[in-house]
């Protein structure tokens, strides 16, 4: 039976904007289990990239806990938690967002460079990572000169470098084609099903509920489903 | 891993080729003027001047009052330089932040780039202070009335001449991290400040 990666517990987060308060997540409540491979499908606007934020530990809710891996988020000292996303997460975001003047290879390298491996070992995973994205050849590229697919394949790399427990995927296909998108989505799966890396996608494009364990609904800072 | 964030920024900050030579260009600007400033000073009054009469101690004044002004326009290129350099990198940030990198880290890196710069900038007019000193020897032997001339005299004429000597430089480069740091602790403040969070939400 699979643990459980990640419990969200009665989790609201609530801005405000002016007098206005907007409620961003309303009492939400989620278990994912290692290894799955989650899709939280909803319109613009409806929350899922402030799930992700809280889910993640980008952010922190108004109320509830989040259990990342056996620890609150919640209440963790933000000191650690660039500790835990070096070591436990991957993000992969819907404008890929490369570092410019980085090469691939630096790209996905980068989240490696503040730890206390060495060259080699460095080199290795990332091109462990690159070969499985199969970015070889494109290595010594900056993002300008590849194509969105070859920008996401770089990006998926980066956040399987560090062999993340989690990877959050923020619309992984929402400035690619259709046909490159379905490509990108295969690959996500593969890896999950390979590496039994959890992923938690987040997106507004229904076409990609075929590709989860299990998905759910948000709407209006509510979820909703979780069937398989 | 405590230098390679530091010297990876070194790398990045060649490839933004254009805010890299601006730079550069404007710190070696900034360096040379106050060298020059320092030299000036120096054939005039030597180090250790002390005014002997009211018209000395207007002059000596009046280099102060330059050089003061020198370092305050110092500091605001500094301040800009480091906003600009923070405002251009806040999504890179952002996303180096999301992967795992530190406040320290990231400290690193964009320290590693000013520095970069300003060694670059130092280099820069070292190679522009050998070309000149050169051209001035040269000049001199040939117009020597001895051709050949005397070493001895020759060599300290010729060094005299000199606008970029290696004590007004490093005098300079004192001065110029001297008024880098308000512009250094203001970038610093400013990326410690960008949420990873953006990486996520940033616009199109």
């Amino acid at each position: 039976m699979p643990e459980d990666i990640i419990v969200a517990q009665k989790v609201q987060k609530e801005y405000r904007r002016g007098r206005e308060i907007i409620h961003a997540l309303r009492d939400i409540s989620l278990t994912i289990r290692s290894g799955e491979f989650l899709v939280i499908e909803g319109k613009s606007g409806c929350g899922k990239t402030t799930l992700l934020n809280v889910l993640s530990g980008l952010d922190r809710p108004t109320d509830g806990r989040i259990i990342f891996d056996q620890m609150d988020l919640t209440v963790i000292d933000e000191r650690i938690l660039p500790k835990i996303r070096q070591e436990k997460i991957g993000f992969i975001f819907q404008l890929f967002n490369l570092i410019s003047t980085m090469t691939v290879y630096e790209n996905v390298a980068a989240p490696l460079w503040p730890t206390d491996l060495s060259r080699q070992d460095i080199e290795d995973k990332a091109m462990d990572v690159i070969r499985a994205v199969d970015m070889v050849e494109r290595k010594d590229h900056i993002p300008r000169q590849l194509s969105g697919g070859e920008q996401q394949r770089t990006a998926i790399a980066r956040a399987l470098v560090n062999k993340p427990k989690v990877v959050f995927a923020d619309e992984p296909t929402g400035d690619l084609d259709t046909k490159t998108g379905a490509t990108i989505m295969q690959l996500l799966r593969k890896l999950n099903q390979q590496e039994k890396i959890t992923f938690v996608v987040v997106t507004h494009d229904q076409e990609l509920i075929k590709y989860a364990d299990r998905h759910f609904t948000m709407s209006d800072g509510r979820l909703s489903g979780g069937r398989r | 891993m405590v230098l390679r964030i530091f010297f990876k920024a070194w790398r990045i900050s060649l490839r933004t080729t254009r805010r890299f030579i601006v730079f550069t260009v404007a710190y070696a600007i900034l360096l040379t003027w106050i060298a020059f400033i320092v030299r000036q000073y120096f054939i005039e009054f030597g180090p250790l001047f002390l005014p002997t009469n009211p018209g000395e101690a207007v002059l000596m004044q009046s280099y102060l009052v330059i050089m003061g002004w020198t370092l305050v326009a110092g500091t605001i290129m500094g301040i800009v330089f480091s906003w600009l350099l923070a405002h251009g990198r806040r999504d890179d940030i952002a996303v180096l932040k999301c992967v795992g990198w530190s406040n320290h880290d990231i400290r690193q890196l964009v320290l590693g780039e000013i520095i970069f710069i300003t060694i670059s900038a130092v280099l820069s007019i070292a190679i522009l202070g050998i070309l000149i000193s050169g051209f001035y020897f040269a000049t001199m032997v040939v117009l020597s009335p001895n051709p050949l001339g005397n070493p001895t005299v020759i060599v300290p004429a010729a060094l005299n001449y000199i606008l970029i000597r290696p004590d007004f430089i490093t005098i300079a480069l004192l001065a110029v991290m001297l008024v880098q740091v308000p512009g250094i602790l203001i970038l610093i403040w400013r990326t410690l400040r960008i949420s990873p969070m953006r990486a996520l939400t940033r616009p199109e």
